[in-house]
């Protein structure tokens, strides 16, 4: 690396605090691919880049401006400002050098996926994102099936914009403890877009009861947007980490789904037929292919996972399984508690057993 | 749910007799009988019918296991290891059927009173339990041989002088009742040699069950026995490996038409006698026999379940499946994977836990239950199997001298009478004998028999409620829960109205897999040989003896049992899926009908 820093980089490519650099969720994007994960190619617009914008723009220090003038406890002032900003953003053009190497990037992905204007995820990735405990889950913005150059320096336009969102404001605000909004930076993953047949998410752990020994898979049908907004009620397909049996299938009600717009770029939902939408969407053994994922998953980040995913056909039908994301379960721990305590000899747990079988009532 | 919550099951006063079995009660003594006099009490009780053990009306005879067997549970639970939670399980009898009820103790002082005991006594046990396991077996087989050597006396026309110049006080009517009683006796030291170890055996298995399903609520009961299990062949295996090697044995000698040319099991062993080959097979039989084909075709809880050696039906229809798998060139050979398997399982879970305490708590559980499993595996066929079918022959021989006297015509007669009135038969006949007068005995019991028969069968028709009495809210006997599988889904699902929905039926999942197939409805063993290739079984409940089938058919639907009973742990072996508790599958399926069987959710659903 330089003494400057690189707008824009390959997640392949990114080097050192790749969070710092790039945000959580790309350095989560890029930790998968790096663990052999099948997460889809794409490329940061790095929070070096979201500087050199505000620097040369000038929009930095407007924001500042409107950030300073406002006041955050606030709910009503916090929109205000963030409308202003929002504005601003909209205004604004890229400056020109940091435009060429995002259409640099562009055309490379087109080089690399055969298509004149390939479609693109594009998602804003703040750093602080995505880590333990502090989950910006919802909070930021994420642009699907953009393409062309025009559209996607609009996405990343208003991906940054976001990083100034009420809710953002709020809630940097109150990391910060009441020291200003803060300037932890913003990056824009940049990311090949899945034709999903199928998508949803997968936790590992039951998400009932928190069970360690369970993989908890939920799908729907096309782009995983109907599942993560809670718009269907997914299948369920549950997976036993440790026999890799299927322990629970139960179809959901899944009345949409969300497809591409392939001209216009974007998405739309569509109306599914009935039959299509009571009927299991995911077979057992793409079931057990995702658990393994998320068992591999768990193992390499050491903790529980929630992860999104995304089943895409080949032309020949062929079905491949992609991983979009990967983040900590930050709720419900506490069935991780040990549920023992050492006795001194195996008796003493029998006696122990039914000394509490006692008292447990049964549940009726 | 909670309008699906009952607070109550039917009143054990008021369960309505079937017509035509008016006056069942006199078949059974007074003590297992519901009534106004411990109203307070049997209304306050939860009471279960005994699915796993007592799926058939009780003859008055069979009244030995659950009498000399419920004795022998509270004696040991309560007076000899004070089991903290429980003192025993009670019993009763409604129409025919064998109701239990466990008896929690729910006051903290007294339990922890008694776990201090508890401690010291089981303790012993679990220290020296290997030992104490050899030890029981060698016990045991001493009891057994005793048994054996137990000769029923004649009864002369003329003593022997003997008698007179050895001045013997006593003659052949008091060996006659010697002998009765000494067969009585070894019945119930039966029933104590059975639960020497079993029952903390169980509390040892539910403390491993009750701690995964602690770390791991989802968990199924399965997969926790699967890590059990598999600790190597059990005499049961051991009778099954004998008629495999027969079956190899009848393949080199050639004799697949002797098998399979038809006729009955007498026929087939009538046809060996024939020839050379064959008298060189039944050479070779007659090393396997004793004691691995004691094994029994029930579980030994009845008189009609009765040895392989004497109902040679099983071993004719086992090896004309093995001799079939054999010519097949299918390997006979158990599973033999089956401990890696459970070893891969448990630390699989193991890894899951987080912490020392957890995984030290997980170690001392699962090797405790690993080291009573072979035990609670292999007790059923010295006590079950061995030693009551050499009762039960016994008894057979005591009766051959009531019909040499008249008092019925058929020696399986007396299996009609409740120990007790055996007793009487017994005095009246020895007294007439004695004196050379008319016993009562000859006009008094035939038209009791004949209407006990009648009785009996009607009774079999009627479908007993699965629970009686008040729900409890706490089950902390381990039997319970282990062997009967009493929890909050069975409570549950017993306190449901009974479906209207009769294409469904639900049990208990028993051995996963999901599995659509034709049916086959088979009521006992004299049916086994209609078994086909990829059939599904449907039976009362099945048991060791019905092994040999298993390698035959697609899946197993079983009225009765739990967890650990023969189906569930046979069908986990094979790999074929299971629904076991069903309580009406024999009843709701007929043979000839396409089911599935979902052993994953425990349905089995009627497709024609």
């Amino acid at each position: 690396m330089g003494a400057e820093p690189t707008p824009v980089v390959w997640f392949d490519d990114l080097e050192g605090d790749v969070r710092a650099v790039a945000g959580g969720k790309s350095a989560s994007l890029v930790e998968m691919r790096r663990a052999g994960f099948p997460v889809p190619p794409g490329f940061a617009i790095t929070v070096a880049a979201f500087e050199q914008f505000g620097r040369e723009t000038g929009v930095t220090a407007d924001v500042e401006q409107i950030v300073a003038a406002t006041d955050l406890d606030s709910t009503e002032s916090l929109r205000a400002a963030s409308e202003r900003i929002e504005a601003l953003a909209a205004q604004v053009r890229l400056p020109a050098g940091l435009l060429g190497l995002i259409e640099g990037a562009y055309r490379r992905m087109a080089r690399e996926t055969g298509e004149d204007d390939p479609a693109v995820a594009v998602r804003s990735s703040a750093v602080g994102e995505d880590s333990a405990g502090a989950s910006f889950a919802g909070q930021q913005e994420t642009y699907l099936w953009v393409r062309r150059l025009a559209e996607l320096e609009l996405a990343v336009r208003k991906c940054w914009a976001s990083y100034f969102s009420p809710h953002a404001l709020a809630y940097r605000a109150r990391l910060s403890g009441g020291h200003g909004v803060g300037t932890v930076g913003m990056s824009v993953g940049v990311q090949q877009m899945v034709d999903a047949d199928l998508a949803g998410v997968m936790f590992t752990r039951s998400p009932t009861t928190n069970d360690r020994s369970i993989v908890a898979i939920e799908a729907g049908l096309g782009l995983g947007v109907s599942v993560v907004a809670g718009e269907v009620t997914p299948d369920q397909v549950w997976v036993n980490k440790v026999t890799r049996e299927i322990v629970k299938r139960r179809p959901g009600y899944k009345q949409v789904r969300y497809v591409p717009n392939r001209d216009t770029g974007g998405t739309r939902c569509e109306d599914v037929p009935e039959d299509e939408a009571t009927r299991l969407c995911l077979d057992d053994e793409t079931a057990k292919q995702l658990a393994e994922y998320g068992v591999r998953l768990e193992r390499h980040y050491g903790a529980a996972q929630d992860v999104e995913w995304a089943l895409t056909r080949g032309a020949d039908g062929t079905p491949t399984l992609v991983l979009l994301q990967s983040r900590p379960i930050t709720t419900g721990r506490g069935a991780d508690r040990p549920v023992a305590t050492a006795l001194p000899s195996q008796t003493d747990y029998v006696v122990q057993q039914m000394i509490a079988a006692s008292t447990k009532k049964l549940e009726l | 749910m909670a309008n699906e919550q009952a607070s109550t099951f039917p009143d054990p006063l008021s369960v309505p007799t079937p017509e035509g079995c008016e006056g069942w009660e006199e078949m059974y003594p007074y003590y297992v009988l519901f009534s106004e006099d411990r109203a307070e009490y049997e209304r306050g009780t939860f009471w279960f019918q005994n699915r796993y053990h007592l799926i058939d009306p009780m003859k008055p005879f069979d009244m030995v296991t659950p009498e000399f067997c419920y004795i022998a549970i509270a004696n040991r639970n309560n007076r000899i290891f004070q089991l903290p939670p429980a003192t025993g399980v009670d019993f009763r009898v409604v129409n025919g059927y064998g109701y239990l009820s466990g008896f929690p103790i729910l006051d903290g002082e007294r339990v922890a009173a008694r776990a201090t005991t508890f401690g010291e006594r089981a303790g012993h046990y679990f220290e020296h339990w290997a030992e104490i396991e050899q030890d029981w077996l060698e016990r045991c087989r001493g009891e057994i041989a005793k048994l054996e050597a137990l000769e029923m006396p004649d009864l002369p026309e003329l003593e022997e002088l003997s008698l007179v110049t050895n001045h013997q006080a006593h003659g052949a009517g008091y060996e006659m009742h010697q002998f009765f009683n000494r067969l009585m006796e070894a019945k119930h030291l039966a029933w104590h040699f059975h639960m020497e170890m079993i029952l903390i055996g169980f509390g040892a298995y539910n403390t491993f069950f009750d701690f995964c399903q602690q770390a791991f609520p989802e968990i199924d009961k399965q997969t926790i026995a699967n890590m059990i299990m598999g600790l190597g062949a059990t005499p049961f295996d051991r009778a099954n490996d004998e008629l495999k090697r027969l079956a190899g044995v009848a393949v080199d000698l050639d004799l697949d038409d002797v098998f399979r040319g038809g006729g009955s099991a007498e026929e087939v062993f009538a046809r060996l006698a024939d020839s050379d080959v064959g008298r060189q097979w039944l050479a070779e039989y007659d090393k396997s026999k004793y004691p691995w084909f004691m094994v029994n075709t029930g579980d030994g809880m009845y008189s009609h379940h009765r040895a392989w050696i004497d109902d040679p039906r099983m071993i004719v229809t086992g090896l004309q499946g093995y001799i079939t798998q054999l010519r097949a060139g299918d390997d006979l050979s158990r599973p033999q994977d089956q401990r890696a398997e459970g070893d891969r399982i448990a630390q699989g879970y193991r890894e899951l836990l987080e912490s020392d305490d957890d995984r030290g708590a997980f170690d001392a559980t699962l090797g405790l239950a690993r080291l009573v499993s072979v035990h609670i595996e292999g007790h059923k066929f010295y006590v079950e199997h061995w030693w009551h079918g050499l009762f039960y022959n016994k008894v057979r021989e005591l009766s051959s001298v009531f019909v040499k006297y008249g008092f019925w015509d058929d020696s399986e007669d007396i299996f009609y009478l409740h120990q007790a009135e055996v007793l009487q038969a017994l005095l009246d006949m020895l007294l007439a004998w004695a004196g050379e007068w008319p016993a009562r005995g000859p006009k008094y019991w035939p038209p009791k028999i004949q209407r006990r028969r009648e009785i009996l069968e009607r009774l079999r028709d009627w479908t007993p409620p699965p629970a009686l009495g008040a729900v409890p809210e706490i089950v902390p006997d381990p039997v319970l829960s282990m062997l009967w599988g009493v929890d909050g889904n069975s409570l549950r699902e017993w306190a449901r109205p009974v479906s209207t929905d009769t294409k469904q039926l639900n049990g208990t999942p028993a051995s996963s897999g999901v599995v659509e197939g034709v049916a086959r409805v088979v009521h006992g063993i004299d049916q086994m040989h209609t078994v086909q290739q990829g059939e599904i079984l449907v039976a009362p409940t099945t048991n060791p003896s019905w092994t040999p089938v298993f390698s035959r058919i697609a899946a197993c639907v079983a009225d009765g049992g739990g967890m650990m009973s023969h189906a569930a742990i046979v069908c986990r072996e094979h790999g074929l899926p299971a629904v076991v508790g069903t309580g009406r599958g024999t009843r709701a399926i007929r043979t000839g009908q396409r089911i599935r069987v979902d052993a994953n959710a425990g349905i089995v659903t009627i497709l024609d």
